[in-house]
């Protein structure tokens, strides 16, 4: 992740003769190139993991012949992804401006919300069942409630509050689904 | 005449109580989304799936296409009022949509918006039941090598008219097909890890939610916060002059045809046609000097031809189950939840379902029309929520939804682990639609693959020979050809193709 930091244009103020070297960083940690490692990494992953699977022949396919196939086809493209852009020209405008929104520099605090929003989805799974409903949901929100910078902790108990509240009465009263509340 | 009959019997559908109000409901909930930015139809959608299964099938997709057209509506209403597009097929409409709120004409507007969208929405309605059941007539004559070319096409549709570079677009098809085949699906188990929920392999609906609600999510906190700049103009009357209307009455009808055919093209009709739309107006205006000042062809146009595009996109994915983005992958996932697979058959074997809803669409519109309008007060005070708490809400909808459709933890947790991804895949510019899809007709086309292969002895060559094969096969390499010529690509680049 602190790669990626490097791409984001946090070495904006990069003086011309430091460009060369971080010409070099740029072209490795471009969006692209990690895109296709992760792409043939998962290629290899799939082909590692059914080196068993029976092929078969095309007229009658075996477990493994689709699979293996796509896993190749993946790492074709894998490979294609990075070639192309170690090719084009790194200070050429992305033809991805139009995900601009989705470009702000990824700093550390930016991980913050993923691994908020994930922790929290998570953890409902876990409680619902074991603590069951109300505690699922106050702990759901009290962990999303980190995931905004803008949120206050007295802000948050009270949502979580509400929303389980209502949560309750649109689940459970009125549709009916059967979840224990504790 | 069959035709009659069968508009006849789908009224008698859409109008019974139950699906009166999902339709209600399904536009409420559409408006509302469409007006707040940050969320949208495909998340909603994808978030309420679990709540269809409780409800017969018809109702089920009745509720979501209500969510779905309801939204281009709130989008437009956003727009105008705002100058913020809810959607991106309300961006047109903000240009001289907001001018007329600025000079205190936002009541005509809206109202043209509305009426504009209804009379799309009717011809639109109209055409659909007109020209479906051909198509589907086409479409039974289909095997497997036929409907392997069909998903195909409709699989690469996707791809090739996504956002950004193809290579990973097509890459993210290719990992949704590898999440395809994980499971026991073809007897034997592939990719499961020793784990028995894997057994049954990944469920379409945490991965839709988790790769584009939470994922959303995630973007939208990471992203500075947005200034809201509320504009309290008040709306005034709502009535449109003579003068609106003698200008109006051409720009919807001609709205309304662009829409209508710009809606069947697989991959982002309705944005497309929002845009030829304004262009034409602005061609067709006797002083085009007043385009952006708030003319109201401006209006007028691009609203019908969304609302119109909104409608007929429902055609590839009802006749042939081809769908034509995000939202219809969704849905055909949600139809495929309830044991229907959408494509020729839907017609003869469910009637009720296909006409029903088509009709339902209709009825939605007038409601958007007479329900609406009034309620728009409302839809302003809501956008004053502020995104901090909006979010958590949505967070537990997501949860609960996941959970309640199968009473699966495991399931619970693949959302949270697809919502990291789906970020990191937005972050590193590849398209998640593709991967959707991929996971959702990858077993079919498996399936259909191997079929036509022992059809024809193991020989490729049948993809060709069959003559509905190998048109479907030569549309999607023209679809490729044409995009990647340097000035459609530009174009389409720069256009911001919806989700949709």
């Amino acid at each position: 992740m602190t790669v990626n930091t490097l791409d984001q244009g946090a070495l904006g103020q990069s003086s011309d003769a430091g460009r060369a070297k971080t010409f070099h960083w740029r072209t490795l940690a471009s969006n692209d190139v990690i895109c296709g490692i992760a792409f043939i990494a998962l290629a290899l992953f799939g082909l590692w993991e059914s080196h068993d699977y029976p092929m078969g022949t095309a007229l009658a396919m075996g477990p493994g012949y689709l699979p293996r196939l796509l896993c190749l086809v993946l790492l074709a493209l894998g490979v294609i992804i990075i070639i192309a852009d170690l090719r084009s020209d790194p200070s050429a405008q992305p033809s991805e401006s139009v995900l601009a929104e989705y470009k702000v520099p990824l700093t550390w605090s930016s991980l913050v919300p993923v691994v908020a929003v994930s922790l929290s989805v998570f953890t409902f799974g876990q409680l619902i069942e074991r603590s069951g409903f109300v505690l699922a949901m106050l702990a759901t929100v009290l962990i999303g409630g980190f995931a905004s910078r803008e949120s206050r902790p007295l802000s948050v108990i009270l949502t979580a509050v509400i929303l389980t509240l209502f949560n309750w009465v649109v689940f459970v009263v009125a549709l009916g689904v059967p979840l224990r509340p504790w | 005449m069959d035709f009659i009959s069968n508009i006849v019997s789908g009224f008698s559908v859409a109008l019974n109580p139950l699906n009166l109000g999902l339709a209600l409901v399904g536009c409420l909930i559409g408006t509302l989304v469409g007006v707040l930015p940050g969320i949208g139809p495909v998340t909603t959608i994808a978030l309420l799936l679990p709540v269809t299964f409780y409800l017969d099938p018809t109702s089920g997709l009745i509720m979501l296409a209500g969510i779905y057209y309801g939204a281009a509506y709130g989008g437009s209403t956003a727009a105008i009022l705002l100058n913020i597009p809810g959607e991106n097929s309300a961006v047109m409409t903000c240009i001289d949509g907001h001018q007329m709120a600025k000079q205190n004409r936002a009541g005509p507007a809206l109202a043209i918006a509305a009426i504009g969208s209804l009379f799309a929405g009717s011809v639109a309605t109209f055409f659909i039941a007109l020209f479906a059941p051909p198509l589907a007539n086409v479409g039974l004559a289909f095997g497997a090598p036929e409907y392997f070319s069909l998903l195909l096409l409709g699989l690469m549709s996707v791809v090739i008219l996504a956002r950004g570079s193809i290579p990973k677009a097509l890459a993210m098809a290719v990992v949704g097909l590898l999440l395809g085949t994980v499971g026991m699906g073809t007897g034997t188990e592939r990719f499961t890890f020793d784990s028995v929920e894997l057994m049954d392999g990944i469920g379409f609906v945490p991965v839709a939610i988790g790769i584009f609600g939470l994922s959303e999510i995630i973007a939208n906190l990471i992203a500075p916060a947005e200034n809201r700049v509320v504009v309290s103009s008040k709306i005034g009357s709502l009535w449109p002059t003579r003068d609106d209307w003698r200008r109006s009455w051409p720009a919807i009808l001609r709205g309304t045809g662009i829409g209508s055919a710009l809606g069947i093209l697989p991959g982002g009709g309705v944005s497309i046609s929002t845009f030829a739309a304004y262009a034409v107006e602005k061609k067709v205006a006797k002083d085009s000097s007043r385009f952006g000042k708030g003319a109201i062809e401006g209006v007028a146009g691009p609203e019908s031809a969304n609302n119109a595009a909104a409608q007929t996109s429902f055609i590839p994915m009802l006749t042939l189950g081809i769908p034509g983005g995000a939202v219809m992958a969704v849905m055909i996932g949600g139809l495929m939840i309830h044991g229907i697979q959408p494509g020729p058959r839907v017609m003869i074997e469910r009637p009720d379902l296909f006409w029903g809803l088509i009709a339902s669409m209709w009825v939605g519109n007038l409601m958007l029309l007479v329900i609406n309008l009034p309620l728009i007060g409302i839809w302003i005070q809501l956008l004053k929520v502020p995104y901090r708490y909006l979010y958590l809400a949505i967070l537990t909808f997501a949860c609960l939804g996941v959970y309640t459709l199968n009473n699966s933890v495991f399931e619970v947790g693949m959302a949270a682990f697809f919502g990291a991804v789906g970020y990191a895949c937005l972050r590193l510019g590849c398209e998640l639609p593709p991967l959707m899809l991929g996971l959702v007709l990858g077993p079919l086309m498996e399936e259909n693959l191997r079929r036509a292969m022992r059809i024809s002895g193991g020989d490729p060559r049948i993809f060709i020979d069959r003559p509905i094969s190998l048109a479907l096969l030569v549309v999607t390499v023209a679809l490729f050809v044409v995009l990647l010529l340097p000035r459609v690509r530009k174009t389409k680049d720069r256009l911001a193709l919806d989700d949709a």
